[in-house]
């Protein structure tokens, strides 16, 4: 393994930019970006990573097996990632049970966000057909609870 | 610990492991953080 050890000048510019960020991100997520605020927040967050990872992990300056192992890892993580949001935003009643969750995921702002009682059936999901079909969308709803 | 001589230019492995573990914490709460703390932080209380 080489070494290469960065100036502690690189170290504090580094230091600085994950700062600005951790600013940036917090000033926006008070700015009503509707669906876009997760996205928003998760690019920021990413950049993060990759200048920990770059810098204070010491990839930039790694093997190329190294990076190969790094990548990996991540396409596996994103491999679990998508399976499991795969499951959790196309389950039954998901919307309803945790309004907060499917906003999350997908976005779609649905009434009363977090209220799993009685109002919460009268959100702004579409309701599926009676005649047992699924609906339009990934939210699927047995047909009883919808009024 | 540097000082006494228990870690040097040579053996500095400890060290280092430490501080990629200390990092690999850190990337995951740098998700973490907006995650949990941010996300919704627009909406009407």
């Amino acid at each position: 393994m080489t070494e290469h050890i960065d100036s502690i000048r690189t170290y504090t510019l580094v230091l600085l930019a994950l700062l600005a960020l951790t600013a940036v991100t917090t000033l926006v997520a008070f700015v009503d970006l509707g669906a876009f605020s997760v996205v928003v927040a998760l690019a920021i967050a990413v950049c993060k990573m990759l200048l920990v990872a770059l810098f204070f992990m010491h990839v930039r300056h790694s093997t190329k097996l190294t990076k190969l192992v790094v990548l990996g890892g991540l396409l596996w993580l994103a491999i679990l990632l998508m399976l499991t949001l795969s499951d959790f935003t196309t389950r039954a009643g998901s919307a309803c049970r945790d309004g907060r969750s499917l906003l999350h995921v997908t976005g779609v702002r649905i009434g009363a966000a977090g209220d799993c009682g009685t109002r919460t059936l009268a959100c702004s999901v579409p309701t599926p057909g009676t005649d047992g079909s699924r609906p339009a969308k990934r939210v699927r709803m047995s047909a009883d609870t919808a009024d | 610990m540097a000082y006494k001589g228990r870690f040097t230019a040579e053996y500095n492995t400890p060290v280092d492991i430490a501080g990629l573990y200390w990092h690999f914490v850190d990337i995951i709460w740098i998700f973490l953080f907006p995650l949990l703390y941010l996300i919704d932080r627009h909406l009407p209380k």
